[in-house]
């Protein structure tokens, strides 16, 4: 511990020793609009002497041994200067936008802005111009294919959990998403779908990040390594981005802005069905007396779960809904569930500034109803106020509040849940349409009609299955900054995220999966403080360039849900815990967790050529044991800029080299330390308490991710071209994870230290200007990422070789020793294993194998190509987002084809009926085997067989192989056997359901126009600018079947690779109107 | 405020953060505020019995137990076909440790030293070798001497290995059991009577001494502990006041038996889910006039009506066409289904056709309520136990034949028939020492014949006796073979390696397939103790090898008939009229 802080000690002391240095010459840098530049570089010419401005635009240097001193005066963005100032002791330089970004400032850890070359590890800003306009309700949906190394997923649902994994996953099992910081906010973010399964599903809350207004944005810095989030510590293990609202700085008077969007969505593919058999059973409609209506003698056709029945002639049943109708083709009951999606954002900004200060207000209200009408209804409110005031020339203060509060009825339930209506397309029988599924209850009784197997009233489901929860939530963020001489600064922030939200849902009573209904109630809240302290030197003397930090904060979260469940209601249709038929079910979670945290970081410049960057931070953690709380961890890193060393030419611009090291340390949730017993209720009486199912570990450590990086970052062509190349390697040790272990040891999860994950891979971004576009001339940028992380299992701990992360039935997503992060695993047809033949029984079914490696899902690369056009007032950009590689288990397929309604299950079926229904063949003599062994006379094919198959056998060893003659040869088999069964072993066939989920998507396509400004002259408008939008228009390339999108994952965490019930594609088109005043 | 004032503040809270390092409360932060430190052991001990009444009373007898012990028919769903699903079997297995044995264990390791916990700590292993010798039984090769320890993984035990620690702990619990010693203040199984408990300890040694005794692997131990425990034989469950009936509760819906929530109360489940009659178990019943048909039975909602020929009334040679209701019909495991080597029309097929409401369920009463019972292990059973100790030699006080009928007694007292139990022990097949063609079933592939060998007799009984005891009842005829139950001729093949198309009852249930990820070089070597594949069709060492001669597939003598339900009340018209029978005479033209 003591060399730790001495270590941190140190490095505060170098910022002591130029604190002394003298100062002779002053500066203020403002822009062409009297505002204060900050972070200009201000140097003299010839020499590497100088520094750069301060918050206010000041500088101070030693007056230069020159005879003639030139400063040098650049920032990005501007025109440098070159300002004599021989015999001069103040200066007053303004400069002026150039077209040609020159040098970058960056927002990095803790807000502290920095010289993009002095970093010595990779830093994407993403381009968030158009996030207001080619709008999501989920921001972070506009990432996609913008930032290398960042792959995001989206949930498929507006309301939904996207996953956002910077540089792949580093934990095994917990969500590896990234911290969020806004304004210098740390935000709260759990993910809405913890613990949601592919055959169970649930409700999605979403990603309480979704809750930011993208009209508020800035700009968004993306940290990659560790090097960039060591500051954040722990909570950065993943990455940070970086978020900055806009202020009200640069506003001449009040600036009013006004932004309105309108999108719609529709469905982009729905499923390839067959529309020739209807609901029944091996090509019948009723088996036996039981599936027959009593009154009418009419079959029942709601008796079926799957689609094998008769060919649709129009023949009379009983239908769904109880009603005497017609057995026929109803090709739109899938379409006719859908409608078109609206979605509108409205948002009025308020902005201003004066030399003291500068604030904006802004209001953002979002009204959104889904594909589905009645679900996923979000009503959002944003208001966000940013201000900063200086009190003196000395001490300034800063306040961010943001107010949320966010309304959605009825989230539609995922994947597998009975209570999913958009999953209702893989057991929809082609027969059944919204006219024969409605009504769906007995009106008198409320029960829900009923019909059997996995096949629940998508009407039902939309009508009668209700949700609604609010969140409340304040983010609220204060500065006060202190700046005791030029170049050091303290500054305290005291941040708050204060989070509620109120939920319910009725299942009402009746449905056929849960006759007494159901009814939950939860209420969360969860706050998370942090104070920060911090003491910043950034100076630059001489050739040597410091910025320095010494920091200390405190982290505080505190999480309360109290959630009240009836499992049997009394009346149908009341959602309230009063409407209460038997036990309320109370549940109770607290729980608390605190980080102390001391850091430190240095980054030295030399001759503006060679950077040299540390950092340090020690944490304390409240989740660990005593003993083991406290973590310290370093990073070292270095960048040169080589293109000093070569003359100037007008191939290269700029280009530099630059590497690092970095480790984070990281803690775990609260509560994983202490086992303790569970109340489990009572039994004859008696209360009685129980283990829990999970054992905690009272000797975790921390783990540790430690990353290597190397990296270039050049511009070539006068900076027309931007090419970035990064390298990196990141291994994370003793993770601390919840285990599935075997059941022997009393627990099915333990919380252990160990494991370790590998993650590497390449980074490009190349940034081009194609046409520069002069005088509002043609231009044409294109920008260029792509990424190919790769992630694998290096270790996993003593005496396991897999773990599991996602299932479906029997299929597995898991991590395995040795291998590609994401293995999947199930059931395949047993081949014999030299000559493949797929291995049938004597009925002809398949044998299967289990357990067989199926695929993987981890993608091969990743990226994004962007071009922007644009032409006097007009602006087009279209944006293409590519996945390779990567596997996916499409559970709706494998589901689908049970049902019997996928198109590709007419296969053999025609067959079938003719030979078992219409000439009543048994099984032999569908094979040509007759009576007692003798021939059957007919040898016309009547159904299925698998084809290169061949009877399966034990050998000597016990193996399954073919079956062979007496020379060795495999002797093929064609046995033919009923359609419908067929298509049970194709879908039980799992690997047969295993898809590439490659895609190239045309993720966003953005036309806009600005008015001239000669029409606005004299409105007090400043501009209008109008835009039409459209995302995921089209697949130019994918490979999952018609319906299914390749992005679909049973939940947002690492359990990649399954997919089931998920919804259908979609895509949005809209307008933007845009007015400044 | 002036402003050096700010600065100063500024400063000193600078300052002050980065000196604050208390870390002393965080311990009391990570702690969990709704949890408990150490409860009751007794309330421990309750919810370990709660558990084993809803998973191995519920979950595993239903699913799984009471189709292959052949008592009740076909239940669809992979299990029911003789296949299983990885999630169904891993919580079969898993539960039992995570929910039952853990919080057992955890009692013994903590108060194993503590003599005023000498009784309580042997009770918690009794219970614990019951739930093992279930696990066993049904598994093979499981987790027991290094189970609920630190490792993450853990090695498997032998069956012989489990047996051998498990028959050792029964025998030394019912030396150390102190009549006079402490108990658990809330005791579900006794309340709190040492003295059964040790009839308990000592009854279930005998069980599983005779469960392992036809195994050449553990003859010997069987041998040491039937010897020894027949010694006991007066400390075993005597009357049915000593059996071990674990009950639900009808006022709380988590206490519910599995058996309601799941096929009563849970209306999705399809009426041909609710676990029926199984037609052999009737068959067999009414080929001895058993009245514990009807004790075990409900009548069927709209029972089925045959067609029979009868002697006409007051005549004792011509004969009459007539139909009338059956109270009772069953299932067969698999329920339409036969074999296409057969050459049966399937419209000539019986059961073809029929609605589910001709099956007769279980006794709702008994066996679906809401605090339906589970019989863990019952003083007739015991005696029946005995008769096959002593019929293999070993000491006992009474002769076999005594043993027997003591166990029929007892079984039809439990069932309040004891009225009826002399008129049953003259039956042909019943009666000690006589023999009983039987009635042949519906396909005419199996019968309910017995013939008078002593241990047939005793293990047709057993099986009888036994009704709803699913595991015993697999177990009696995976070891004696002698119970005439028929293959399944339509199992799922997709999760198993059999290559027939029928199937023989499951010789044991797979491994958790979770095993394989999470405990994978364990479980490679629990493969290898098992001595065979890990599939459903690999004998365990208890079991005895069995083929069926002739093989399903080769009977060419099949035939559809109604022999089971032909003269149910009799052989002549006046049965019908003396029974009250609703009748049609048919004419037949």
């Amino acid at each position: 511990m003591n060399i730790k802080k001495h270590i941190v000690l140190m490095l505060f002391f170098t910022q002591a020793l130029i604190y002394s240095q003298n100062k002779n010459i002053r500066g203020v840098v403002k822009n062409d609009k009297g505002e204060p530049v900050i972070g200009a570089t201000v140097v003299y010419k010839g020499s590497s002497i100088g520094t750069i401005t301060d918050f206010d635009g000041l500088f101070e240097l030693q007056v230069a041994k020159q005879e003639a001193p030139v400063l040098v005066i650049s920032y990005v963005g501007f025109v440098t200067q070159e300002i004599p100032v021989a015999g001069q002791k103040k200066v007053n330089v303004l400069l002026v936008p150039s077209d040609i970004v020159l040098e970058e400032v960056i927002v990095t850890a803790l807000g502290i802005k920095r010289e993009k070359k002095s970093l010595t590890y990779a830093s994407q800003t993403v381009d968030t111009d158009d996030f207001s306009e080619t709008r999501t309700s989920n921001f972070l949906n506009n990432l996609s294919g913008k930032v290398a190394g960042v792959q995001i997923t989206s949930s498929g649902s507006p309301v939904g959990s996207n996953r956002v994994v910077i540089r792949g996953a580093t934990s095994l099992t917990e969500d590896n998403q990234p911290l969020y910081v806004i304004d210098g906010i740390q935000m709260s973010t759990p993910q809405g779908d913890t613990g949601l399964t592919s055959n169970d599903g649930g409700i999605d809350y979403g990603n309480p990040i979704s809750q930011i207004n993208p009209d508020d944005i800035e700009s968004i810095e993306v940290l990659k390594g560790a090097g960039a989030t060591s500051l954040y510590g722990s909570q950065g293990a993943n990455g940070v981005i970086l978020i900055t609202t806009k202020t009200g700085r640069n506003t001449n008077g009040i600036g009013i802005s006004i932004n309105q969007n309108l999108m719609f969505t529709d469905i982009l593919e729905y499923p390839n069905y067959q529309y020739v058999y209807g609901a029944g059973q091996i090509g019948r409609l009723a088996l036996n007396a039981g599936h027959i209506d009593s009154e009418t003698g009419y079959p029942n056709s709601s008796r079926w779960d799957r689609a094998y029945g008769l060919p649709m002639l129009g023949q009379d049943v009983i239908n769904v809904n109880k009603e005497p109708g017609q057995y026929f083709v109803q090709p739109d009951n899938i379409k006719e569930i859908y409608s078109t999606g609206i979605t509108s954002s409205t948002n009025i900004s308020l902005q201003g500034s004066s030399e003291k200060g500068s604030y904006r207000l802004s209001y953002g209200f979002l009204d959104s109803e889904h594909t589905i009408s009645g679900m996923n209804e979000q009503k959002r409110n944003n208001i966000s106020f940013n201000g900063n005031y200086k009190l003196t020339n000395k001490v300034e203060s800063r306040v961010n509040v943001t107010f949320v509060n966010d309304l959605v009825k009825n989230r539609i339930p995922t994947n597998g849940n009975p209570r999913n209506p958009a999953s209702a397309y893989i057991f929809m029988k082609p027969n059944f349409s919204k006219d024969n599924l409605i009504p769906y209850k007995d009106e008198l009784s409320g029960v829900a009609y009923t019909y059997e197997g996995p096949f629940t009233n998508p009407y039902w489901n939309i009508y009668e299955n209700t949700n609604q929860d609010e969140t409340n939530r304040v983010l609220f963020g204060t500065d006060l900054i202190y700046r005791p001489a030029k170049g050091y600064m303290f500054k305290l922030k005291a941040t708050t995220d204060f989070r509620s939200r109120v939920s319910e849902v009725l299942n009402n009573k009746g449905a056929t999966y849960d006759l007494d209904g159901e009814y939950r109630t939860g209420d969360l809240t969860a706050v998370t403080n942090r104070y920060t302290g911090l003491f910043t030197v950034n100076k630059r003397v001489k050739k040597v360039s410091i910025v320095s930090t010494l920091g200390a904060s405190l982290f505080n979260t505190r999480f309360s849900n109290r959630t009240i469940r009836i499992d049997q209601l009394a009346e149908s249709g009341y959602a309230t815990v009063a409407n209460n038929a038997g036990y309320p079910v109370v549940g109770e979670v607290d729980s608390e967790k605190e980080i102390q945290s001391l850091f430190a970081s240095a980054s030295l410049g030399y001759k503006s050529t060679y950077y040299l960057e540390l950092t340090a931070r020690n944490d304390w953690s409240s989740t660990l044991p005593k003993a083991n709380n406290s973590y310290f961890y370093p990073s070292i890193g270095t960048t040169v800029v080589f293109s000093k060393f070569i003359p100037k030419n007008d191939i290269l611009t700029f280009g530099k080299l630059r590497g690092s090291y970095g480790e984070v340390g990281n803690d775990t949730a609260p509560n994983r330390t202490l086992n303790l017993y569970e109340y489990g209720g009572n039994y004859l009486g008696n209360a009685y308490f129980q283990l829990p199912n999970t054992k905690l570990n009272e000797n975790l450590v921390p783990e540790r991710s430690k990353t290597i990086e190397f990296g270039t970052e050049t511009f070539f062509f006068k900076r027309r071209i931007k090419f970035d190349l990064t390298w990196y390697q990141t291994r994370t040790e003793d993770q601390i994870m919840e285990l599935l272990t075997s059941p022997g040891t009393g627990y099915t999860r333990q919380f252990v230290n160990a494991g370790v994950l590998k993650n590497s891979g390449f980074e490009i971004v190349l940034n081009a200007t194609i046409f520069d576009g002069k005088d509002k001339g043609f231009h044409w940028d294109a920008n260029i990422n792509w990424s190919n992380n790769q992630t694998y299992v290096e270790s996993l701990p003593e005496g396991l070789e897999r773990v599991e992360l996602g299932r479906f039935f029997n299929a597995t997503v898991g991590a395995e020793v040795g291998e590609k992060f994401g293995q999947i695993r199930g059931r395949a047809y047993a081949k014999d294993p030299v000559t493949g033949h797929t291995l049938v029984s004597n009925n002809g079914r398949a044998l299967f194998e289990n357990d067989v490696y199926l695929g993987n899902a981890q993608a091969d690369w990743i990226g994004g190509l962007r071009n922007s056009f644009g032409y006097k007032d007009i602006t087009f950009s279209f944006l293409l987002d590519v996945k390779m590689g990567g596997d996916l288990l499409s559970g709706t397929s494998v589901k689908a084809t049970n049902a019997g309604v996928y198109e590709k299950t007419l296969y053999a079926r025609e067959d079938s009926f003719f030979g078992e229904v219409v000439l009543g063949e048994n099984g032999n003599e569908r094979r040509g085997n007759g009576l007692y062994g003798n021939d059957y006379a007919d040898t016309v094919i009547k159904g299925a067989y698998h084809v290169n198959s061949a009877l399966g056998v034990r050998d000597a060893e016990g193996n399954l192989v073919a079956e062979r003659d007496a020379e060795g040869n495999v002797i093929e088999n064609r046995r033919y056997m009923n359609s419908q069964v067929y298509h049970y072993d194709d879908a039980n066939n799992q690997i047969g359901h295993v898809y590439d989920a490659s895609y190239v998507r045309l993720r966003e396509v953005n036309l806009g126009y600005t008015l001239p400004q000669n029409i606005l002259s004299g409105t007090g408008i400043q501009s209008v600018k109008i835009a039409a939008v459209a995302r995921n228009l089209w697949f130019l390339y994918k490979n999952t079947p018609e319906g299914i999108d390749p992005e679909a994952q049973t939940n947002s965490g690492n359990g990649r690779g399954i997919e089931y019930g998920s919804p259908l594609p979609t895509f949005n088109y809209g307008l933007n109107v845009n007015v400044k005043f | 405020m002036k402003l050096i004032n700010i600065k100063y503040i500024i400063v000193v809270f600078f300052v002050t953060i980065l000196s604050v390092s208390c870390t002393d409360e965080f311990e009391q932060m990570n702690t969990d505020p709704n949890k408990f430190l150490s409860p009751k052991p007794s309330l421990v001990f309750n919810g370990a019995v709660r558990e084993t009444y809803l998973h191995l009373g519920g979950y595993l007898n239903n699913e799984a137990f009471l189709t292959y012990a052949g008592y009740i028919g076909q239940r669809g769903g992979s299990l029911g076909n003789f296949s299983y699903e990885d999630a169904r079997v891993n919580t079969m297995y898993q539960r039992c440790y995570t929910d039952v044995i853990v919080t057992l264990q955890t009692f013994i390791d903590d108060y194993k030293d503590d003599p005023k916990f000498s009784n309580r700590v042997e009770m918690a292993k009794i219970w614990n070798t019951y739930i093992y010798s279930v696990l066993v039984a049904t598994f093979g090769p499981i987790h027991y001497s290094d189970a609920i320890g630190t490792e993450l993984v853990v090695a498997y035990d032998s069956e012989k290995e489990v047996y051998t620690e498990l028959l050792e702990t029964l025998k030394q619990a019912s030396i150390n059991l102190n009549v006079a010693g402490d108990k658990f203040v809330v005791d579900p199984v006794y309340n709190g009577n040492i003295s059964q408990w040790i009839k308990f300890c000592n009854s279930l040694r005998l069980k599983l001494a005779l469960r392992i005794s036809g195994s050449s692997d553990m003859s010997e131990l069987a041998d040491s502990h039937l010897s020894d425990v027949m010694l006991k034989e007066q400390e075993m469950l005597e009357t049915n006041v000593d059996n071990v009936v674990l009950i639900g509760e009808a006022s709380n819906v988590l206490n519910w038996s599995y058996a309601y929530d799941k096929f009563i109360f849970n209306t999705g489940v399809t009426i041909s889910q609710i676990p029926m009659a199984n037609f052999h178990f009737l068959l067999n019943l009414r080929t001895f006039s058993d009245p514990r048909l009807e004790a075990y039975h409900d009548v069927a909602k709209d029972s089925l009506t045959i067609e029979d020929v009868l002697l006409k009334s007051g005549s004792a040679t011509e004969t009459i066409n007539v139909s009338y209701k059956i109270p009772y019909y069953g299932k067969t495991i698999s329920g339409t289904s036969t074999l296409g080597e057969w050459g049966l029309d399937s419209s000539d097929n019986p059961y073809q056709g029929l609605a589910d409401d001709v099956y007769s369920r279980p006794n709702f009463e008994k066996f679906f309520a809401e605090d339906a019972q589970f019989d863990v292990i019952t003083a007739a059973e015991t005696y029946f136990m005995k008769a096959e100790a002593k019929l293999l030699g070993y000491s006992g006080s009474e002769s076999v034949e005594s043993y027997y009928y003591k166990g029929i007694e007892t079984s039809f007292e439990h069932y309040g028939l004891s009225s009826d139990v002399a008129a049953y022990k003259e039956i042909d097949g019943v009666k000690w020492g006589t023999s009983n063609p039987g009635i042949r079933d519906i396909f005419n592939v199996i019968d309910s014949s017995i013939s008078a060998d002593p241990l047939d007799q005793i293990v047709r009984q057993r099986w009888f006796a036994m009704f709803y005891q699913g595991l015993d009842g697999w177990c009696l005829n995976r070891r004696t073979r002698l119970i005439p139950t028929q293959p399944h001729y339509n199992p799922d093949n997709t999760q198993t390696a059999r290559t027939t198309v029928y199937a023989e009852v499951p010789e044991r249930l797979v491994f958790p397939p979770s095993e394989k990820g999470t405990n994978t070089s364990n479980y490679e070597e629990a493969v290898a103790l098992l001595g065979g594949i890990d599939d459903l069709i690999t004998p365990l060492k208890i079991n005895t090898f069995y083929e069926r001669i002739p093989s399903p597939e080769t009977i060419l003598d099949a035939e559809y008939n109604y022999d089971f339900a032909s003269g149910w009340y009799g052989d002549s018209e006046d049965d019908l009229i003396a029974k009250g029978i609703n009748y049609d005479i048919i004419i037949l033209e």
